[in-house]
């Protein structure tokens, strides 16, 4: 009625809107903190717009096509001086020189990416790159155990991971296998020395490779736990290993037995009756029919006959790259997050492994098209 | 005496070149075996040496020369090569032993979960073109020998055919030409010492 006030006590129609007002506010920022969590974004908002703007330094599909059309190795090395490795291919003559220039960017660009954590905020970057630590843990245990010399072994490592430099290059320098186990004891990877400086005579390598690649997988397991883009890409990637692994041992020779020891389990898609099946599979075409229906069927069916065709394995290694750089791409599309910065650190993997591949095509007279087939572009 | 001895000496030669040109002819049919053996042998080995670098190669791509090279040191050594001998029409020719170089995943010394399938490619490759290559080598080396061994017979054999076996031949003739010119004279000898008797009886006798 016109000319009445509405109130409460001291309280008038202006003050209980107001009141409302924040009520709906405060509830609002509770249901939106609630359900997003945005503050579990915070930490990575600064890696991955870093990420995303190194992302964008990477080489474009033009300066691919252009380095694997070039006409000779010096050629290549020229193109690849107009890119940002260029400031590091000074002087570079050889594949070598290359393949260590290269190596040395990717230490330097995952050491900035590093930094850019908060501390304590890494532990899923970490994870990842216990993969190179595993690659250079076995590369020095091999020479040292070939009796290379410490620089000869070094060459071969890429010091990115957990284990440092200098740690590598005192393992490197180990006289013999006592003293390389000695380096070593107190860490998880002491026994597994020890352990394979008594079987190395029978066995070789095989079974201290494959306890290093469950400790990489277990790494990833716990590292990842939590963040669904990641935990999808380390089960496509368990997949797609035992996809291959099965290929592998049903050419090889392996029995079920051995094969049924190497599969990993935790796979997004491959699990139970499936990896059952792959182990059970008489040839590579029950292999084809036990992953049928799945994501991986088409695409590794293709490779499998291209195989046959080419009677090499470069296809089906090629494909199931390519599957990975597909799943690692999705991992990255969310705005923020850590799938954006191991999106990129495996992205520039790639890339980099496609330049050296380049360069080694180069070096052997590979045209453009027989590069093509054997080169995995990001 | 000395011609028995040459007679028995001549047929001993004959027999020992009889002899010799079987053995000659069984080391031909030997070697020719071998050698028809041997373009294939030859074609295969290179073959399989051409696809297990281009194997190589593929790697090197793939993997870049770091990562192969460490693999490649996980390796286990191939079975070394065994050399025994056999003997052919009694030459010595080499028979190399090798276990089967071609192994399985599980026996090369390297995880496979951690490694490329083109490792399996290269690896398989050279077991294969180490295979082909002993066995190509072992022909080489028994053609060789029984090369060497098929001139050596041929050359003993024209010895004893052009040299030996004329130059007993020439002096078994003399010698019984001799011997018939011995008798001859012997003969003639005798008819005139019986001639002279005669005439002698006849001269006493008027």
């Amino acid at each position: 009625m016109p000319g009445v006030e509405l109130s409460i006590g001291p309280l008038d129609i202006d003050h209980l809107l107001g009141l409302a007002a924040v009520c709906l506010v405060v509830l609002g920022l509770v249901v939106t903190f609630r359900k997003f969590r945005p503050m579990k974004i915070v930490p990575y908002i600064f890696p991955s717009s870093y990420a995303r703007g190194l992302e964008a330094k990477l080489l474009k599909t033009g300066q691919i096509q252009e380095l694997a059309g070039s006409e000779s190795f010096e050629s290549f090395v020229e193109i690849l001086s107009r890119t940002g490795y260029g400031q590091y291919l000074r002087g570079a003559k050889s594949y070598s020189d290359v393949e260590r220039v290269l190596s040395q960017r990717f230490v330097e660009t995952c050491q900035s990416v590093s930094e850019t954590f908060l501390r304590g905020k890494r532990a899923p970057l970490d994870a990842y790159l216990r993969k190179w630590d595993i690659k250079n843990l076995k590369s020095v245990v091999r020479g040292v155990y070939n009796h290379l010399e410490p620089a000869e072994t070094l060459q071969m490592i890429v010091p990115v991971g957990g284990l440092s430099l200098v740690l590598l290059q005192k393992a490197a320098e180990a006289k013999d296998r006592e003293s390389l186990s000695s380096i070593f004891r107190g860490t998880e990877f002491g026994p597994l020395l020890e352990k394979l400086a008594v079987e190395y005579g029978q066995k070789g390598f095989i079974a201290f490779d494959s306890a290093l690649d469950k400790l990489m997988f277990e790494a990833m397991d716990t590292g990842f736990r939590k963040v669904p883009a990641l935990e999808r890409f380390l089960g496509a990637w368990k997949d797609l290993t035992n996809i291959q692994t099965a290929i592998r041992a049903k050419t090889e020779g392996l029995s079920k037995e051995e094969l049924a020891g190497l599969l990993l389990s935790g796979g997004s898609v491959l699990s139970g009756s499936r990896v059952r099946r792959l182990v059970e599979a008489e040839g590579v075409e029950e292999i084809l029919n036990a992953i049928a229906l799945t994501p991986y069927s088409e695409v590794i069916r293709e490779a499998v006959r291209r195989c046959d065709e080419w009677k090499s394995l470069v296809p089906l290694d090629v494909a199931v790259n390519e599957i990975l750089v597909g799943k690692a791409k999705e991992m990255g599309a969310e705005p923020v997050g850590m799938g954006v910065v191991l999106s990129y650190i495996i992205a520039l993997e790639y890339e980099i492994a496609l330049i050296k591949s380049i360069a080694r095509g180069k070096e052997e007279g590979l045209g453009a098209e027989e590069l093509a087939a054997r080169i995995v572009a990001w | 005496m000395v011609l028995i001895r040459l007679r028995r000496r001549l047929g001993v030669t004959k027999r020992a070149h009889e002899l010799l040109e079987e053995k000659k002819n069984a080391l031909i049919i030997e070697l020719y075996s071998v050698l028809r053996q041997l373009a294939g042998l030859r074609k295969e080995a290179y073959e399989n040496l051409l696809k297990a670098y281009r194997d190589l190669v593929d790697a090197e791509v793939r993997l870049g020369e770091g990562d192969l090279k460490s693999v490649s040191l996980a390796v286990r050594p191939c079975p070394e090569v065994g050399l025994k001998t056999r003997k052919v029409m009694g030459v010595a020719v080499p028979v190399l032993s090798i276990a089967d170089p071609r192994r399985p995943l599980s026996a090369r010394g390297y995880g496979v979960v951690g490694t490329s399938p083109v490792v399996d490619q290269v690896a398989g490759g050279f077991e294969e073109a180490l295979r082909s290559v002993a066995r190509w080598a072992e022909s080489e080396a028994v053609i060789r020998r029984l090369a060497v061994e098929v001139e050596k017979t041929r050359r003993r054999e024209m010895a004893l055919d052009k040299i030996i076996i004329p130059r007993l031949l020439e002096s078994i003739k003399y010698i019984e030409f001799c011997l018939e010119e011995r008798e001859r004279e012997d003969l003639f000898r005798l008819k005139r010492t019986r001639e002279r008797a005669e005439r002698g009886v006849h001269a006493i006798t008027s």
